[in-house]
């Protein structure tokens, strides 16, 4: 039984990253007319180390945050993953941006194994598996791949849930409060765990309360350790979102209904990112939404649709979204209300759209194209 | 496009609120889930109406006035100096009348929550009020006179003559749920009944001159026939 399910993970891990590694040689062959090792890595190199936040991240990882000058705006990005770069780097001679791609795609790897996992508490395992292939086949899924925190917000905050599920408080306030360091969306995970925590000790079941219950709040506490960061720079606990409101990003909150309507404005306004940034993000929104609805009618567990909720609302109040696309990629429940879809057709279907459309964005983004 | 997109996106957001709500009420063991469902059910009808109306005011809106977007946003759908009022006062919280001052009071802090949208918060909270309204009153009339008595009951609400005010900022909303928390708790009193189940052709009647006539005010609105 062990090694079968050894075996299954290995299954899970290499499906999922072999998926990305075919998208990203198939892209090198259309991009470059052929296939070429040497061709590949400049492509991994030049796409998935040093374009956008990657930059920022290896940065921090080799100077760490700073004062003054033109990099002290790096303290926006949240320490836990330039720090395990930075660590890894040690077994990668030195080499911070090979460490970032093995951390991620490591990362990646466990994260869709826990998906898997955590599907099969409610499902059987050709549903897990459809989760897992979402989740790969997800149109801006290609930052995983790359030196981006992604692949490891998503490990945490699955086992997060799984360990939620798993009525694991402590894993569940470590996973939470790593996950919290990782990406400022990690602190959501709160919700969930306190929602399951009332629900089983105040509601119909009336558990006893434990006092390991507690480690629920390590969650939030990861979120105090940035900010304590920001103190230690700045003696400005908010100092990051003095920087975020600034030149480049210019991020402020605005209610949901604000920004959608300005992002629409803007694809009228860049023509040459309407389709690449602006409309995605507002398809991606509403289909969001609808998956949540989908969840609600289809009884899956409150806590997913509370968590999938509160990601969705927060990540869309800022105020000048330009990486929609890849901040939902951490709304796991969203995966995990479509592995539950029941007709098999429309499961195909679903996939073969994401997995088209995907592919056409991953395609764009290796051409160099600026999604984001 | 953009404004109406943007509202959508809002309300959207504040329904799955609503619904997440009930769905813990259900799961604590403080509401029944038949119970949730039938409300839900009476926001829903609300919702419904509030769509039809603004669909109407949007469909005349344009061609009367313009393509959508010429327009200042999706409130200048309907028109009249009493709206036009109301938006003037929420942000300085001005008192305008007893239901109207309320409304204006709450929507003024609602804004503050959707972080200073001021429009859509007044919009979103007129709805959400005939919403509420529409569940105390299903839930009353459901536990007198039975469920589909109910659903009928709520449907004829939504397509009274002049129910387009009960999904406009305004004093309508608020005295409307005010009259259904009054209807709520005095409604205990009444001996319940059991009605037949199904439509007379009374009913049919009455419900599709009401939705004529209902229209009919609507329309007079958004082309600026009404004070």
């Amino acid at each position: 039984m062990k090694k079968q399910k050894w075996m299954t993970w290995a299954a899970v891990a290499l499906v999922s990253l072999g998926l990305h590694y075919a998208v990203l040689i198939l892209s090198q062959i259309l991009i470059q007319g052929s296939f070429t090792f040497s061709g590949f890595i400049q492509m991994i190199t030049d796409r998935l180390t040093e374009p956008g936040d990657a930059v920022r991240y290896l940065d921090i990882a080799r100077n760490g945050y700073v004062r003054e000058g033109e990099n002290a705006i790096n303290l926006v990005f949240y320490p836990l993953y330039p720090f395990l770069m930075r660590a890894l780097s040690v077994l990668t001679g030195g080499r911070l941006a090979l460490a970032g791609l093995i951390l991620s795609q490591t990362c990646y790897a466990g994260a869709s194994v826990m998906l898997y996992e955590l599907l099969l508490l409610d499902h059987d395992h050709q549903d897990a598996w459809w989760g897992v292939l979402m989740l790969a086949l997800y149109p801006f899924s290609m930052f995983v791949m790359g030196v981006f925190s992604e692949g490891l917000f998503l490990l945490l905050s699955i086992s997060c849930l799984y360990a939620i599920r798993k009525r694991q408080p402590l894993l569940t306030g470590v996973t939470g409060f790593l996950a919290a360091l990782c990406r400022l969306q990690g602190m959501l995970l709160i919700f969930p765990a306190m929602y399951e925590a009332v629900v089983r000790h105040a509601g119909k079941s009336r558990e006893k309360w434990s006092w390991k219950e507690a480690f629920v709040l390590l969650i939030p506490l990861g979120f105090c350790v940035y900010l304590a960061i920001n103190y230690h720079l700045h003696r400005n606990p908010f100092q990051f979102l003095i920087y975020e409101r600034d030149d480049p990003w210019f991020q402020t909150s605005k209610w949901i209904g604000r920004n959608i309507a300005l992002q629409y404005s803007q694809g009228h306004q860049y023509e040459g990112l309407d389709w690449i940034i602006y409309y995605p993000q507002i398809i991606l929104y509403f289909l969001a939404l609808g998956t949540l609805f989908f969840g609600a009618v289809r009884k899956e567990k409150t806590m997913y649709l509370l968590y999938g909720g509160v990601y969705l609302g927060f990540t869309y109040l800022s105020g000048w979204m330009i990486s929609g696309g890849r901040y939902m990629l951490g709304c796991v429940p969203l995966f995990l209300i479509l592995a539950g879809i029941r007709k098999t057709w429309i499961k195909h279907m679903l996939l073969l759209l994401s997995g088209v459309i995907g592919f056409g964005y991953a395609l764009l983004y290796y051409m160099g194209f600026s999604i984001m | 496009m953009s404004d109406m997109l943007g509202a959508l996106a809002g309300m959207g957001m504040l329904a799955l609120i609503i619904v997440l709500f009930f769905l813990f009420l259900t799961e604590m063991g403080a509401l029944k889930k038949e119970t949730a469902r039938f409300l839900l059910r009476c926001a829903g009808i609300a919702l419904l109406g509030g769509i039809a109306y603004l669909a109407i005011g949007a469909l005349l809106g344009q061609m009367v006035y313009g393509p959508i977007d010429s327009a200042a946003d999706y409130t200048d759908y309907y028109r009249s100096a009493y709206l036009k009022t109301v938006y003037e006062r929420i942000p300085s919280s001005s008192w305008y009348g007893l239901f109207t001052g309320i409304y204006i009071f709450l929507a003024h802090g609602f804004s503050k929550l959707l972080l200073g949208q001021t429009q859509f918060a007044a919009l979103s909270l007129a709805w959400m009020m005939t919403s509420g309204a529409f569940c105390l009153i299903g839930y009353r009339v459901w536990k007198l006179y039975g469920q589909q008595t109910a659903e009928k009951a709520l449907v004829l609400l939504a397509a009274l003559p002049g129910a387009v005010f009960f999904f406009l900022p305004g004093g309508a909303p608020a005295g409307l749920l005010t009259g259904s928390l009054i209807f709520f708790f005095l409604g205990r009193m009444l001996p319940p009944k059991t009605l037949p189940d199904g439509e007379s052709t009374g009913y049919r009647i009455a419900l599709s001159f009401c939705v004529v006539l209902s229209a009919f005010s609507a329309a007079m609105l958004a082309l600026e026939k009404v004070a």
